[in-house]
């Protein structure tokens, strides 16, 4: 019999990390939908491919050289979303970024 | 702040992967100029490369140029120096101008963001389009919106009808430009 992991398929598997990562806090989710499925669908083909959920916008052969470095939520995120604000594929946002973001939505609609 | 459709075209002075230097005036043979910000690291690029050829070549006597434009900061992402600019570009036949824009004033004035981005401008060198190249970059077998190619399409027959160019801005998704 198939163990609950290996019945949710890769991206829903993900999608579960992702979620529990934000629930978690303190960073919250990029509020564009489909930048936020496209990484998910990005790390859910590593998984499915690599077995672990290396980062979708670092080269795969880069990943396998550094162990876990880039398995998401990856090594360098903390100082990313420090620095920046949001981590390298700006999946994880920080609280500050995502408002300021919004506002940008917001203002790109009114145009 | 980004530019706003129906706004003009950046001028440029950017040094090509053949070693020549490139501004707006290098492309006023063409009709439309479509400018990609791209990068040699970020794997939704890779994913997209041979897209871009396909559509550049498709399009090319249809008097389309696109350009690729790489901003990256080479010291957090060695890749994506110039030097690895010209190896990518020869490995993979680029049938397009690939540019190095070290100081990433491009992206800046354009307001882009991520790579690959897109931005289409018109003979008038006005924004047209600006968004993705489609909507599914890891398999093109299963893409539903060719948004780069309707656009150029609608922009084309816009040319001989007058009409508007249809859907103007698209999601864009890839890796978020490496900022100095
Ligand atoms: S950059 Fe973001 S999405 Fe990519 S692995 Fe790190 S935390 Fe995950």
């Amino acid at each position: 019999m198939l163990s609950m992991k290996q019945e949710l398929t890769a991206k829903e598997r993900i999608r579960r990390m992702v979620e529990k990562y934000v629930a978690k806090g303190p960073y919250r989710l990029h509020p564009d939908h489909d930048r936020v499925e496209s990484i998910i669908q990005g790390l859910a083909k590593n998984l499915e491919g690599y077995g672990r959920a290396y980062c979708p916008c670092v080269p795969v052969e880069k990943c396998l050289e550094a162990g876990r470095k880039y398995v998401c939520p990856c090594e360098p995120h903390h100082d990313d979303i420090a620095r920046q604000g949001y981590c390298d594929c700006a999946l994880f946002v920080s609280e500050e970024f995502l408002n300021n973001e919004k506002m940008y939505i917001e203002a790109l609609a009114k145009v | 702040m980004a530019i706003k459709i129906g706004e003009k075209a950046p001028d440029f002075n950017l040094k090509g992967v053949d070693g020549k230097i490139y501004t707006p005036e290098s492309f006023k043979d063409y009709k439309i100029l479509v400018l990609i910000i791209s990068c040699n690291h970020c794997p939704y690029v890779v994913a997209y490369e041979d897209r871009m050829i396909g559509i550049q070549r498709d399009y090319l006597d249809k008097g389309v140029r696109i350009v690729a434009i790489n901003p990256n900061n080479e010291i957090t992402h060695p890749e994506d120096s110039f030097d690895n600019m010209v190896i990518r570009a020869k490995k993979k036949g680029f049938n397009f101008p690939y540019l190095r824009d070290k100081p990433q004033d491009i992206p800046k004035i354009l307001g882009a963001r991520y790579t690959p981005e897109v931005y289409i401008f018109d003979q008038d060198r006005r924004l047209r389009y600006h968004g993705g190249i489609d909507d599914n970059y890891d398999n093109p077998e299963a893409v539903r919106h060719h948004y780069l190619r309707d656009a150029l399409d609608n922009l084309i027959d816009n040319l001989i009808s007058g009409r508007d160019v249809g859907r103007n801005e698209t999601p864009v998704v890839g890796c978020t430009i490496k900022w100095k």
